[in-house]
């Protein structure tokens, strides 16, 4: 059977403001891609557009992008598209639809409506759309208070364990040029930051901007031509509405709990020389900690505070800084986690390389739920190295 | 910007209409009396479409909350910071809302009990549960 790898990825700069419109990112994410690999765009016969707010359709965004395909599809997963869109392209070129696939993300603020040629509102689910807008929607950044306010008031998580998260990844975007926020922050920055949804600070809040990724996968025979070495994919696993089915399901269980003895079957947690975790507020990383089995549930605060998870500790997350510091490029953001994985398995990551790095671990997490927490959950492993069948 | 009004869709008319009386209700199940909230198309556990809107006592108490200082619409701007609450109602099922009275917000704890009072939304024509501390 074929086998379905990474052949390469690329990032534009990112920035506060800018006058692209998304496709234009894209196709910048794509060209700089293309000189990463060293793959021609006559090669490229599949691509994934992570875009739910786009007008187009993705086959006529491919059309805009001069790209005859044989595969497309516009990949809807909130936060979790990035990484869903490689196994989507893992899929199609395994069962031989497509043999190069660009997974591409990105663009310019969502509130930058004049930049599309027709405004398309963000996607509202019917719950969203007539039983929480009515009331006056504070955004993700609400639903997020209310499951940290539920685990604070819980398992007596505290501030300065959430504020541990937020300043040790801004440790690592310091030793990353292309992260927007560098500056030094203190625990005391973290508590002190405006209230935005109580309990949720500023310093909770992934910021919006503008810029894209792109990520090439293809098989194994076809990278090998290739100036640089691929990267192997190993477990995948996602898990969608989960708590779905339940009367009252628990705010604070996310879908990782039903997939993770899956993730990490195979690959053990042990064998992991880093992560990379989806980061829109801390809290999702505390999380993700205990749901992916690091600690028993509600332990994840006092994980973060007992761990060192920082470029000297013996599980780094987050090396580039993670999309709390670097910025959150519209569905682009999930890629953050991917493209830093290739850098530390390659040896590309500069000053903040992990010594010795093959194998790490990314998620991708997307949408809150009205009743549950997280919509949309996925893991995968990547490896320097093939994985074992 | 203008407030939104929920729109009504073919499986959620009933609900509407009880709001109109000042009612409050869920969906229950008459094949496996599973009761849930907010209106689905289905039954969450066995996909029958065979459900009623039974009416709810409105009677419940914080499940978690969370006080909304930006609101996305500007139109709500003028009211916050407010609540953002999500209420376990006795019926054993929770729902997402706001309070009455601000006042109820200051001293606001998970486990308050609270009482749902139906009151218009958006344009006026449509009714949704708003809670009272019950004190």
């Amino acid at each position: 059977m074929t086998r379905a790898v990474i052949a390469g990825a690329a990032e534009t700069t990112f920035s506060r403001k800018s006058e692209k419109a998304d496709l234009q990112f894209m196709a910048e994410a794509i060209r700089l891609a293309m000189d990463d690999t060293g793959i021609p765009k006559s090669d490229i016969n599949g691509i994934v557009f992570c875009a739910n707010v786009l007008p187009d359709d993705s086959s006529y965004m491919a059309e805009h992008l001069g790209l005859a395909v044989n595969w497309t599809m516009k990949a809807d997963y909130g936060g979790a598209s990035s990484v869903m869109s490689i196994a989507r392209a893992v899929e199609a070129i395994e069962a031989g639809r497509a043999d190069v696939v660009v997974c591409v993300g990105g663009g310019n603020r969502a509130d930058f409506t004049d930049l599309h040629h027709d405004a398309v509102s963000p996607p509202i689910d019917y719950a969203h759309r007539s039983f929480i807008l009515p009331y006056g929607y504070g955004g993700p950044n609400s639903q997020f208070g209310m499951v940290q306010r539920l685990h604070m008031e819980t398992y007596g998580t505290t501030l300065e364990q959430l504020g541990k998260v937020s300043v040790t990844f801004r440790k690592h975007a310091a030793l990353n040029d292309n992260a927007l926020l560098r500056d030094p922050m203190t625990i005391d920055d973290y508590i002190n930051s405006p209230l935005i949804a109580d309990p949720i600070r500023k310093l909770d809040c992934v910021m919006r901007c503008a810029g894209a990724i792109a990520v090439i996968v293809t098989s194994e025979e076809y990278a090998k031509k290739l100036a640089k070495p691929p990267i192997y994919i190993g477990t995948y696993a996602e898990k969608h509405s989960a708590g779905a089915q339940d009367q009252e399901p628990d705010r604070l269980l996310t879908g990782f709990i039903d997939i993770r003895d899956q993730l990490f079957e195979k690959t053990k947690r042990e064998d992991l020389d880093f992560m990379q975790l989806y980061d829109d507020y801390p809290m999702a990383i505390i999380k993700q900690i205990e749901d992916l089995g690091f600690c028993d549930l509600g332990q994840g605060g006092k994980w973060v505070e007992e761990n060192d998870f920082s470029l000297e500790g013996p599980l780094p997350i987050n090396t580039s800084g993670g999309i709390l510091s670097i910025g959150q490029p519209r569905l682009g953001g999930g890629y953050i986690p991917v493209i830093e994985s290739i850098r530390q398995l390659r040896g590309e990551a500069g000053p903040r390389q992990i010594k010795d790095a093959k194998i790490g671990f990314v998620s991708g997490i997307g949408l809150m739920s009205y009743q549950t927490n997280l919509v949309i959950t996925c893991g995968m492993m990547l490896g320097k190295e093939p994985f074992n069948d | 910007m203008t407030r939104p009004t929920p729109k009504t869709v073919p499986w959620d008319r009933d609900y509407w209409a009880n709001g109109e009386k000042g009612i409050l209700s869920a969906q229950r199940c008459q094949d496996c009396d599973r009761l849930w909230y907010y209106p689905k198309p289905v039954c969450p556990t066995c996909m029958s479409e065979n459900f009623i809107y039974e009416h709810l006592s409105g009677a419940g108490e914080i499940y978690t909350f969370s006080i909304v200082r930006r609101p996305e619409n500007p139109s709500f701007v003028d009211e916050a910071p407010y609540a953002f609450i999500d209420v376990r109602l006795d019926e054993g099922i929770r729902l997402l809302s706001r309070l009455v009275d601000e006042a109820d917000a200051a001293d606001l704890q998970i486990g308050d009990r609270v009482q749902a009072e139906m009151l218009p939304v958006g344009d006026g024509t449509k009714f949704l549960p708003y809670f009272r501390k019950v004190r």
